[in-house]
């Protein structure tokens, strides 16, 4: 079983190997470039929003949780409207540094930090785990993405 | 193991010898592609409007996280 999916492994890398765009042109390259990178701010942010939805219905039953997150989802949030507004600048002809912002946002909290231990409900704890796993995921990836390339 | 485990333990290795490659398939995920018949300059201005509306979400749901 496991070899037959291996033997699918180079058939998704050549796709992946195919470009999206029709033309070597710098300019449309850049563009999908930053199309891909305000993608991801987008991701993060809808990583943001679950977990703080979450984190808000738990205000009162975990407080000591709430306050040590919410401030970090904050400041997540902060830096990634940050690297969205520097990514369109960019788009718009600018010089800004779009991919140091970006790398910015991810390395704006440890990871660690958000994760729900503490807790004094369980159940709690896997909810909590669940909500934050898609942005502390999304978070990871960034520098393996954008950190490689100048 | 799945094939998804099998590239996500792959990722890291690529990353280091192939970023761009790591890039594609983020774009190959993503998907912003350009048609077939699409110039440059439409694809240019259609993925445009799409970072401008990103930006808009962005700033809106960075707003409720903000008083929340």
């Amino acid at each position: 079983m496991i070899r037959k999916r291996l033997i699918l492994l180079p058939l998704l890398l050549l796709i992946a190997c195919r470009h999206n765009i029709n033309t070597n042109n710098p300019k449309v390259v850049f563009a999908a470039l930053l199309a891909d990178a305000s993608n991801v701010t987008v991701s993060v942010e809808d990583g943001l929003t679950t977990a703080n939805r979450v984190l808000e219905t738990i205000q009162t039953s975990e407080p000591e949780y709430y306050n040590r997150v919410k401030p970090l989802i904050r400041k997540i949030s902060a830096a990634n409207v940050t690297a969205a507004l520097k990514i369109q600048a960019a788009k718009n002809g600018g010089a800004d540094d779009w991919r140091g912002a970006l790398l910015a946002v991810a390395a704006s909290v440890n990871p660690n930090d958000l994760r729900a231990v503490g807790l004094r409900n369980p159940q709690t704890q896997s909810v909590i785990s669940a909500a934050i796993a898609g942005l502390i995921t999304v978070l990871s990836s960034i520098p393996d993405k954008f950190g490689g390339v100048r | 193991m799945n094939v998804v485990q099998i590239i996500t333990a792959l990722l890291p290795i690529f990353a280091q010898a192939a970023p761009l490659l790591v890039r594609d398939i983020a774009n190959l995920i993503h998907g912003n592609p350009q048609d077939p018949n699409e110039t440059d300059d439409a694809y240019i201005a259609r993925i445009g409007s799409l970072v401008d509306a990103n930006v808009k979400k962005i700033i809106d749901e960075d707003a409720d996280i903000q008083k929340g």
